[in-house]
């Protein structure tokens, strides 16, 4: 299946809004999902999906806009056509 | 006149202030006690307890009683990092009562270097006046000419007369025209904007106030000051590089660095360093968007869904930055998150200006959906020259284009302006009709709420505010810290004051032993537990009253490194107090802040309450604050039990206002002591 990724938060030190596509398989989760990110979109160095959960602090994630709550929505099931979006929780000044 | 300038400086501030009064001219020195600055430091405490002894309850904000302060911190100019800010004080003709806000720039220490540690101005001139001063004297003169001139224009007037040491701060039209959302201009387009003082100021008539000095204030221990400023310096750089060589490989190891480390902070601080020095604070426009951190569509919209990352990026960030000419930093600041840019092509084509805060692209932004970043910089550019809060003009043209969209207003009441969210082109002249109160514009001119009263037909469910002040970029539904400030402290609706996103950057748990650890933001759920939140508020809300009487730039506290602000007061002032002790003396301000509004008849609870699309009542049914609703009862109820504030008097304990030292604070609200 195919997953829409979004990014928007802080890599290499600058910001970073990045968007593309991650083919999934089938009953994938959202644990799956920030295991495979990092290199289907491009970013096998600075990893802004991997790292964005070991910042320190949990990163705000929506799903089709709507927030999903982790830790438990790393369980989440994917399916087709889904739209994540996974955001650093820092703020403007 | 000329001023006895008797030197009891050597403690960080010169132990003199100054009384001018614009309506006979006359010109007075006082020198405060050492146990006021030991009482309440300098800035914002300094002027609170001026305030509250001389200012006479129920006086018109806008009438010749009402008493206009410019204050410097304690810190200002002793050789400490961050320490430029002055704050402007007086009561507020937006809230009707205790007002405040603050500034960088380089205005601060250059009033400080006229052996002064705050300038207040009282009466109403009977013609348009500038005040100058420097170390010798204080002069009250003419500005027949200037009157009319917008801020950077008479700025630059000003510096023409004086000289280019002469540092301004000063009114554009809005504050002549008592805009009640006016604020005080300096460094060609900084601004002290909130509280309306602007319009204080432009009640007396007092069109620019000009420092021109050069005493530099002496300090008790100036080689404990270079050492801590050497020490807090090297802690920065080494963040950075600790950041350039490892924070690309071992991210993880930064971010656990960043949550244990006892110099680094649980979000990454370093990291918001290194944006805010690229950037500048628009450097997270676009993120902040689409996290739920922006208000979006006056507070009732969605960023994913009305102003998703494909137009908030056309607005933030590497887009701002483009139009960048030179950095620009404040005085003692090692970070320049400023910046100067030049527009040279397209319809608005601009000189120079400051490039506009993410408080300002958001106002003019994701507030209206606007996302041609060439219309912010343009009305960046007319709020600066016409001296008006930009946070609040862009509050009031988002409540005017909802008023328009549901039929409130219509194309007769705005002359002819098409007020539809996205046109920017409209807003542009709506910014200009309100700085010159024209038509539509004089009804905004005062803000949302005294706009809806007169809009009527319940335009009220568009005005969005807290207590009579239009609020903030930060949404408490995103950081619920902020709901408490917007909705308790005594200047309601301000960002700069506390919230969890500061109790993260700051680690007050590790510099103060009163202040706990609590989860902040580190989870949705975590930070909307609302309930006991009120005393890790209560700290921030203490350190924020010791920056403001230091005169520290909040973002000097959020950058990592632990900035050493209680060692440099104590070698400044040659004191030996303990951290904690200093959180005593920002409780003891706060409470005069808190008591000036109870004295006015304020209670923040029950008058300061936020229009409910703040706090999410409804809540929104899409995007990251979906289904939210802050529990304001419970946070508040909260911060009130900390604060030692009864419900329904709003009265702190007597007892705890004895403890601070407040006595006659307490006399006031309570009447004298029975035997």
């Amino acid at each position: 299946m195919k997953v829409r990724a979004r990014f928007a938060g802080v890599a290499a030190g600058a910001p970073l809004v990045a968007e593309g596509h991650i083919e999934l398989k089938d009953g994938a989760d959202l644990k799956n999902f920030f295991r495979q990110a990092d290199q289907a979109m491009g970013f096998k160095k600075t990893k802004p999906f991997r790292r964005s959960l070991k910042q320190g602090l949990t990163p705000t994630v929506l799903l089709n806009g709507d927030r999903l709550d982790l830790p438990e929505g790393f369980n989440h099931v994917l399916t087709d056509g889904d739209e994540v979006t996974v955001l650093l929780p820092m703020m403007g000044g | 006149m000329t001023g006895e300038t008797k030197d009891r400086a050597g403690q960080g501030y010169w132990g003199r202030i100054v009384h001018v009064n614009l309506s006979g001219g006359r010109v007075e020195y006082e020198e405060p006690d050492h146990q006021i600055y030991r009482n309440f430091l300098s800035g914002v405490g300094l002027g609170g307890k001026v305030l509250w002894d001389r200012l006479k309850p129920g006086v018109d904000p806008l009438g010749p009683e009402n008493i206009l302060g410019l204050t410097t911190g304690l810190l200002t100019d002793t050789g400490t990092l961050f320490t430029g800010r002055f704050m402007a004080v007086g009561k507020s003709p937006a809230t009707g009562g205790w007002g405040d806000a603050n500034c960088g720039g380089h205005f601060s220490p250059a009033l400080k270097r006229c052996r002064v540690d705050a300038a207040f101005f009282h009466g109403t001139a009977d013609r348009p006046v500038y005040v100058y001063l420097d170390e010798d004297k204080v002069e009250i003169k003419d500005a027949s000419d200037l009157w009319g001139l917008d801020a950077i224009e008479t700025e630059k007037r000003l510096k023409e007369i004086h000289g280019k040491k002469a540092h301004v701060a000063c009114l554009g039209p809005a504050g002549e025209r008592l805009s009640r959302i006016a604020g005080i201009c300096n460094d060609g387009g900084r601004y002290a904007a909130r509280s309306g003082l602007g319009a204080v100021m432009g009640s007396k008539k007092l069109k620019a106030v000009v420092a021109a000095g050069s005493s530099r204030v002496g300090v008790a221990d100036k080689a404990a000051i270079s050492r801590l400023t050497k020490d807090f310096r090297q802690r920065l750089e080494g963040l950075k590089t600790i950041r350039r060589f490892v924070g690309d490989r071992l991210f993880g190891l930064v971010g656990w660095i960043t949550r244990t480390g006892p110099v680094y902070t649980r979000q990454p601080a370093d990291l918001f360093r290194v944006i805010l020095s690229k950037f500048g604070t628009s450097g997270l426009t676009a993120l902040s968007a689409e996290s739920g951190d922006s208000p979006i569509k006056n507070w009732g919209g969605v960023g994913y869904l009305d102003f998703p990352l494909t137009r908030s990026q056309k607005i933030g960030a590497e887009t701002v930055i483009s139009f960048e000419k030179r950095k620009y930093g404040c005085f003692s600041c090692p970070l320049h998150c400023g910046g100067i840019v030049t527009v040279s092509d397209g319809p608005y084509p601009i000189e120079e200006m400051h490039k506009p805060e993410y408080e300002t692209l958001c106002a003019f932004g994701a507030l209206s959906l606007n996302d041609d970043i060439r219309a912010i910089f343009k009305i960046n550019d007319l709020v600066n020259r016409g001296g008006i809060d930009s946070i609040s003009c862009g509050t009031v043209a988002a409540f005017a284009i909802e008023c328009f969209e549901n039929g409130l207003l219509t194309k007769a009441d705005t002359g002819g302006l098409e007020l539809r969210w996205g046109n920017a082109e409209a807003v542009i002249k709506l910014v200009e009709m309100i700085i010159n109160r024209e038509g539509i514009g004089d009804v905004l001119a005062d803000g949302v709420k005294p706009a809806a009263e007169r809009i009527g037909r319940g335009a009220e469910r568009y005005a969005v505010h807290c207590g009579g002040m239009e609020t903030p970029m930060h949404d408490p539904k995103y950081d619920p810290g902020f709901a408490t400030a917007y909705y308790c402290d005594p200047t309601p609706g301000r960002h700069t004051m506390y919230s969890y996103t500061y109790l993260d950057l700051q680690l007050l748990e590790k510099q103060f032993r009163r202040a706990k650890k609590i989860p902040a933001l580190a989870t949705h759920k975590q930070r909307h537990k609302y309930a006991g939140t009120g005393d890790a508020l209560a700290i921030d809300c203490f350190f924020k009253q010791i920056m403001d009487g230091a005169g520290v730039c909040l973002f000097g506290t959020s950058v990592g490194g632990r900035m050493p602000l209680c060692e440099w007061i104590n070698a400044a002032a040659g004191w030996n107090l303990a951290n904690d002790d200093y959180l005593v003396i920002g409780e003891r301000i706060q409470q005069l802040r808190h008591a000036f509004n109870l004295r006015e008849g304020l209670n923040a609870i029950r008058d300061f309450r936020p229009h409910p699309r703040i706090y999410g009542d409804p809540p929104l049914a899409r995007g990251p604050a979906k289904g939210v609703t802050v529990d304001l009862e419970a946070m508040a109820g909260s911060f009130y039990q900390a604060m030692h504030w009864d419900v329904g008097s709003g009265r702190p304990e007597r007892d705890h206002l004895v403890r601070l030292g407040l006595d006659d604070v307490a006399e006031t609200l309570y009447g004298p002591e029975r035997p």
